[in-house]
């Protein structure tokens, strides 16, 4: 069992490794060195190491407008995402055998499908004629129809749609530990539905909550698809702003730098989350 | 008992599940339309953008999806299988910090992958290759396949293979023999969800594809992006069912909840 | 020289002592049980002695031969764990005829051997089958039919039957007995369960911490426990605290609380610990005074908690049909002076 065995582990594992570290670890140090190169128009990327397009993509209004909008859609889509996923989640965890997973499978089937083909029908549906403008205008909610398409509004709704099946899998996931004859228990010695849902669901619920959140918020902030087909060219974020640099403007320096901010920020808010969530809810994750 | 949900609740289900399933609805509505613009066919139903679709170049981007799709699923469970059995058998220097860099890609956005694939491709001079394409592919999958891997490993029972040892098998013929049937399952599992993970894949695809490379997602995308007309409604009605079909076979083999936590693009 | 032989074992995990110097000596053809609560190292040392686990130090010894750098699939030895860990995707036949094919035997061969102990164990008509089609007790039979198939020097059984309902539990027992005894096979088998130590073993381990206790045949280690540990892990026991205060003739003259008694075994003077099994008090005459506290009835005995000068003692005492002693009666406990047994404390 010794001698050989001893290297055995690190040979089985060293595929796997050389895979991740060419076509990954390597491009990523790859596309950091080229975020110090500098671009112009006329002379093409020109290797050399300063930090211009950093102060660009830090300094800039335009991208400062661009990195708020991103983070903002990323809130707003969490934020709702948790109104309305931790309440779904609750209800699934109330059915009934049959109907809960059938349920399940309609909330988290879509995740088969490309996010193409879901955010195709919400361009169906924002579009000026579509349904909603129809259904709105019917019930004297508008007076006339209103530009879904290309708002922020039709992206937070489109990226809550595409995200919101991850909420109710997490939040579901930790309600299914918690014990129905808890909930039985906390009722039969004489507490209210909604005492019950206070002090004994949601705390139970809140584990699952945030880490819900940081799926949902880590995606939102880096999606492409849907706010580039909903969102369209005015109301770029940070995923569409690198894709423009890059098969654009052809300046692949500063692309590369925009994406290192948005990994950085990612990586760095990821982080301090954990952080906080660790200490503040030591007890619940135990 | 009190488990049974309230009118109040129930009427909160019905509008989320409408809203789930509204989009997807409205685009398999739309596919049947006879009119050659965006509308919900009424009194007329037809297949025509159905048609359409074969004589698109929507066909040879479903294959190559299919392909690139195929051939990242089978590299990174290959790769898969040594490191899940590395890291689930064995105790050694690293075995925590290996784990966590295998599934690494996970932290990654997809948007930084494309890029990162984007530099890899020029710098050594595979633009528009197919193989590193697929390279690339394999890193988005890798952490599916080790997951359900790992899952398979950890869920067996290691007393079969210490029973085969002690019948006379050696390491190898108890891997071939036990574990490897006995993990078949799970593994099937992880390539299909990896399988599904690269043919959805849009993000990080649309900033290498090039004419030999445009899969199918990005085809689309592009398509869109310039108009949308009820022929990108009927692939994605396609689509949808080819979805339903993964989804039953899923569902019956594995469940989907288990399987789906932590999947994601936007 | 024995047959098997383990000399000062040894089991560390990091900081943690599993086995902690165990040396054991079986005979050819012997069935040892090792018995002990869980965590006691029982169950780490069959593992030792299979290969699976490296020995942090000492040796181990089969048939003369030194096991060191012996593998697994080079020693020999069939193994029964306790899950069965039967081959899923395999049928009977081929869970049986795994070991002989590991080992290149002829088809031909292969097929007898395989019928000759599926009849040993009495499944011949459930070849085709797949484990999850047979109850828990014919996978149990599947699993010692493939760890005897192979014809090992040693068979080694991890709690056998503690997957098994309480029932085929019993039938079991006898059962692996009579084939241990039909093939002759040196057998070591572990369990947490004394009754199912004492009935099937020849020979008894008692282990405790990582060390053997006590060992010996069944009914010599039930009567002669030595420690408190082993008089209470086997059967029931009344343990009372006492002082030696003195012998003659081969008898200790113990004192406990205000109450002197004879009783037998080896101590010196001072603190030591008394054992009066249950089932060896009666009812009499004359005796140690003392109250029912309680009589409860267990169907073929009755189980009675007698409050007495030494303290609580319980008495078994067969139903043999009639009236038993009522709560809150007043009666004499007494005993044959070989029942009251000084152990180590």
């Amino acid at each position: 069992m010794a001698g050989k065995r001893v290297l055995l582990p690190y040979g089985l594992s060293l595929p796997a490794a050389a895979v991740l570290t060419v076509f990954m670890t390597a491009p990523l140090v790859m596309v950091l060195l080229l975020s110090f190169n500098s671009f112009t128009m006329a002379t093409g990327i020109q290797p050399g190491f300063k930090l211009a397009n950093y102060i660009e993509v830090l300094g800039d209004s335009y991208f400062h407008t661009i990195f708020g909008r991103t983070f903002l859609l990323a809130l707003w889509v969490t934020g709702i995402s948790i109104l309305i996923g931790a309440p779904e989640a609750y209800v699934i965890h109330r059915m009934r055998p049959p109907w809960r997973s059938i349920f399940l499978l309609v909330i988290l089937g879509p995740l088969l499908v490309s996010v193409i083909v879901r955010t195709l029908g919400w361009a169906v549906l924002l579009g000026r004629g579509g349904m909603v403008n129809t259904v709105l205008v019917k019930l004297g909610v508008l007076e006339r129809p209103m530009e879904f398409m290309y708002s922020f509004t039709g992206m937070t709704v489109a990226l809550v749609h595409v995200l919101v099946p991850f909420m109710v899998l997490s939040v579901w996931t930790s309600l299914r530990r918690l014990d129905p004859a808890v909930e039985a228990a906390g009722l039969s010695l004489g507490a209210s539905q909604w005492t019950v849902l206070r002090r004994i669901v949601l705390p139970q619920a809140v584990p699952g909550i945030l880490a819900g959140s940081l799926i949902v918020f880590t995606l939102a902030a880096s999606a492409f698809a849907t706010p580039a087909i909903v969102g369209g060219r005015r109301l770029k974020v940070a995923a569409m702003a690198a894709y423009d640099e890059f098969l654009n403007s052809q300046n692949w320096p500063l692309g590369a730098a925009i994406v290192v901010v948005l990994l950085v920020a990612m990586v760095a808010i990821v982080m301090i989350y954990n952080r906080l969530v660790e200490r503040r809810f030591k007890q619940v994750f135990q | 008992m009190t488990r049974t949900n309230g009118p109040l609740a129930l009427a909160f289900h019905a509008v989320f599940i409408a809203f789930i399933l509204a989009p997807l609805v409205v685009v398999i509505l739309v596919a049947f339309t006879p009119e050659s613009y965006l509308s919900i066919p009424t009194t007329k139903w037809s297949l025509r953008w159905f048609e359409a679709i074969w004589a698109s170049d929507f066909i040879p981007a479903f294959w190559i999806s299919v392909y690139v799709a195929c051939g990242a699923a089978t590299i990174a469970l290959v790769v898969s299988v040594p490191a899940a059995i590395a890291t689930a058998r064995f105790d050694f220097p690293g075995r925590q910090a290996l784990g966590a860099y295998f599934l690494s890609p996970l932290m990654v956005p997809h948007v930084v992958l494309g890029v990162a694939l984007l530099r890899f491709m020029a710098e050594v001079g595979l633009t528009a290759n197919m193989a590193a394409l697929i390279m690339g592919h394999v890193i988005i999958v890798l952490p599916f396949t080790l997951r359900l891997a790992l899952a398979a490993l950890t869920g067996m029972n290691r007393h079969c293979e210490w029973a085969a040892w002690s019948l006379g098998a050696s390491q190898w013929a108890v891997f071939r023999r036990v574990t490897l049937p006995m993990i078949i399952p799970g593994l099937a599992g992880g390539w299909l969800l990896a399988f599904i993970q690269s043919f959805d894949e849009l993000t990080m695809t649309v900033f290498v594809a090039s004419p030999g490379t445009t899969t199918l997602p990005v085809r689309m995308f592009q398509y869109i992006t310039d108009n949308i007309d009820p022929m990108v409604a009927s692939i994605s009605t396609a689509l949808i069912v080819l979805a339903l079909v993964l989804m039953a076979v899923m569902e019956r083999v594995y469940g989907l909840e288990r399987l789906l936590a932590g999947k994601g693009e936007a | 020289m024995a047959f098997l032989e383990l000399h000062g074992l040894v089991q560390r995990y990091g900081p943690v002592v599993a086995v902690d110097g165990v040396d054991l000596a079986v005979d050819r053809g012997e069935f040892l049980s090792l018995l002990g609560p869980s965590g006691c190292g029982k169950s780490t040392t069959l593992m030792a002695i299979a290969g699976f686990v490296e020995p942090t130090a000492g040796r181990i010894v089969l048939g003369g031969r030194d096991m060191a750098q012996v593998k697994p699939n080079r020693r020999n030895i069939g193994i029964v764990f306790q899950s069965f860990a039967l081959f899923p995707h395999m049928t009977v036949a081929e869970n049986v005829g795994f070991g002989l094919e590991m080992r290149s035997i002829a088809k031909a061969e292969r097929t007898q051997r395989i019928a000759e102990t599926l009849a040993l164990v009495r499944l011949t008509e459930l070849a085709g089958r797949y484990p999850k089609q047979l109850s828990g007790g014919q996978q149990q039979r599947v699993a010692l039919a493939r760890a005897l198939v192979i014809r090992p020097d040693l068979l080694l059984l991890d709690e056998p039957m503690s997957s098994l309902d309480a029932k085929l539990r019993e039938e079991m027992r006898v059962e692996i007995r009579d084939i241990q005894r039909k093939v002759q096979i040196t057998t070591i088998m572990v369990t947490h369960d004394q009754a199912e130590a004492l009935l099937m073993a020849d020979r008894v381990a008692v282990m405790d911490q990582g060390r053997i206790a006590r060992i010996g045949k069944p009914y010599e280690v039930y009567e002669n426990p030595g420690s408190a540990f082993v008089s209470d892990f086997l059967g029931r026991t009344n343990l009372l605290p006492a002082t030696v205060v003195g012998r003659s003739a081969g008898r200790l003259r113990v004192k406990i609380g205000a109450v002197e008694i004879d009783a037998v075994g080896e101590a010196p003077d001072g603190a030591a610990m008394v054992s009066l099994r249950p089932e060896r008090l009666s009812f009499a005459a004359q005796g140690l005074p003392g109250t029912i506290e309680s009589a409860l009835f267990m169907g073929g005995q009755w189980f009675y908690r007698v409050a007495t000068g030494i303290g609580q003692l319980s008495v078994i005492r067969p139903n043999e049909g009639g009236a038993h002693v009522a709560e809150g009666g007043a009666v004499h406990v007494a005993w044959p002076v070989d029942a009251a047994r000084v152990v180590q404390g």
